[in-house]
């Protein structure tokens, strides 16, 4: 489970997290909405500790990775995987090497059965055929998809999906929606999802919530979320540039 | 008063930066020398490949610089020794200036310009693009991953080419010195060893200069190799966060080069 408590962030006066709370249960898939550059992939950093709240606590499976040791969140980052908006491959390796990286590191399976879980990662997003491409000779939906192969290698319990979507076209948002949703359907996996593409959200979500102004509002299964009466989700979801505000002062 | 509070609180802060840059490098030098002999064996593929990368690319520059170095240190020097009438000391003069001082500085400063400004750039580029936080993310070390092979290469190879471009330094200056000041070849060649090797040497086969030379070339390149990839890995802001980085490693790697090689000098040669 992951649980955030309470979190703060701030860099200089902005203050990105204003007291963040939320829950990620077995099976779920929590989508967090909001405009470009509000703070949701900051919150996304907090949960791998590659970032440190100002105050508040993160939970992963019991450990609080705001205090965790190097072995702790050695193993925080074991159970929760992360999926960068741009794949962050190694552009120096290939896609088969880029794939087999986190399990080579752990140095606990033997080359037979690393090269065995590879293919079949790779396999189970058609990606065999590009695997000896090295990233920069593979289109931008590739990389995604060589990312995510990398992501699900090493089993991860919770994935965390940084704008899974953000600069594709449709058919290829489309496929990796799809794709999310079939990760999802494989197995009691948590993720949590941030992003602004509605159709991804509805496509993959079990609750939604939206990020406005460094708080979560909120948090609700499609539907509820859908009908939701708050001026600011109406005006998101309408597509307005003013986010409600409007509203909210009346 | 504001002003002035403003001002010295921002050398304050560029001070502290300072301080913290070099405690990072310092400490990225100190767990890559640890990680050497944990993970050598896991990290032979990756030091190879920056073994070509360091020696391959930079050799054709090394070996044209050393060459007309050597040219060119003949032809200056030669003028005045000719004038004295000492025109066959010209090969002990660009011995020692070469394998003392000239070839390690002259190596460091075409790696810090090629390879060293590569890697910054190289780091900095994945520490924007979010690769090194990738790296992070799936528990792999960085410095393990990325900085000990670069440092072991560079140690390695920094020594090879000054040799290899002090070589070239000797033919050129006794090409020269055959040519214009009429010294030749086998004289150019007994003055240049025995002012190699002034005194007895308990270092190897080789005159002691050539070894004191290579020890400083290779404190050079682990010295470029940290300071670089410190650098990159600190960048921020996209593209012109690299650019800066890139800029500011070159700036510290030639700076700290003048700095440690007068004090390496005054250890071997006082």
């Amino acid at each position: 489970m992951i649980r955030l408590q309470d979190v703060h962030k701030s860099f200089g006066d902005t203050h990105v997290l204003r007291g963040v709370n939320l829950e990620l249960t077995q099976g779920e898939t929590l989508v967090i909405l909001g405009r470009s550059g509000t703070g949701k992939s900051v919150t996304l950093k907090h949960i791998v500790g590659l970032m440190k709240p100002d105050s508040g606590h993160i939970f992963v499976d019991g450990i609080d990775v705001t205090s965790a040791s190097n072995e702790q969140l050695q193993t925080v980052r074991q159970r929760v995987a992360y999926l960068f908006q741009t794949g962050a491959l190694v552009n120096w390796l290939s896609v088969r090497d880029n794939v087999a990286l986190p399990l080579a590191e752990q140095r606990k399976l033997s080359s037979a059965e690393i090269r065995e879980r590879v293919e079949e990662s790779l396999q189970s997003l058609s990606m065999l055929e590009a695997a000896d491409r090295m990233p920069s000779q593979i289109s931008g939906g590739m990389r995604k998809r060589a990312a995510l192969a990398r992501v699900l290698v090493a089993q991860p319990k919770a994935i965390l999906y940084d704008e899974p979507t953000a600069g594709l076209d449709p058919v290829m948002a489309r496929t990796v929606s799809h794709l999310i949703r079939d990760v999802q359907s494989s197995g009691d996996r948590m993720a949590l999802v941030v992003t602004h593409d509605l159709e991804l959200a509805f496509s993959v979500a079990t609750r939604i919530g939206l990020h406005y102004k460094g708080e979560l509002i909120e948090l609700a299964p499609p539907d509820v979320f859908k009908q939701s009466k708050h001026p600011v989700i109406r005006a998101f979801l309408d597509g307005q540039s003013d986010l409600g505000e409007e509203g909210l002062n009346q | 008063m504001a002003t002035l509070k403003d001002t010295l609180e921002a050398r304050g802060r560029d001070l502290r930066e300072s301080v913290t840059n070099a405690g990072f490098t310092v400490s990225l030098l100190l767990q890559s020398l640890r990680l050497f002999f944990v993970d050598l064996r896991h990290r032979r593929r990756f030091i190879l490949d920056q073994l070509a990368v360091c020696g391959i690319s930079p050799l054709p520059v090394v070996c044209v610089v050393g060459l007309f170095t050597g040219m060119l240190l003949a032809l200056q020097i030669g003028m005045e020794l000719s004038r004295l009438g000492q025109s066959e000391a010209i090969s002990n003069m660009i011995g020692l200036i070469l394998f003392r001082e000239m070839g390690p500085f002259m190596t460091a400063m075409i790696l810090t310009a090629s390879v060293g400004s590569a890697m910054a750039a190289e780091l900095g580029t994945m520490r924007v693009s979010e690769e090194i936080d990738a790296l992070e993310c799936m528990s792999i070390n960085t410095t393990s991953f990325l900085v000990m092979p670069r440092i072991v290469a560079m140690t390695i190879m920094t020594p090879l080419l000054t040799f290899i471009g002090c070589i070239l330094g000797c033919v050129g200056g006794g090409l020269v010195a055959n040519t214009q000041l009429s010294v030749s070849p086998a004289v150019y060649t007994r003055n240049l060893l025995a002012s190699l090797q002034a005194e007895p040497n308990q270092l190897g086969p080789l005159p002691e200069e050539i070894y004191t030379g290579l020890i400083k070339a290779a404190i050079f390149g682990a010295l470029i190799a940290t300071i670089s990839c410190a650098t990159g890995l600190k960048a921020s802001g996209g593209a012109i966060g690299v650019g800066r980085a890139v800029r500011s490693a070159v700036v510290r790697c030639f700076l700290m080069l003048i700095i440690i090689g007068y004090y390496i000098s005054w250890i071997f040669f006082r």
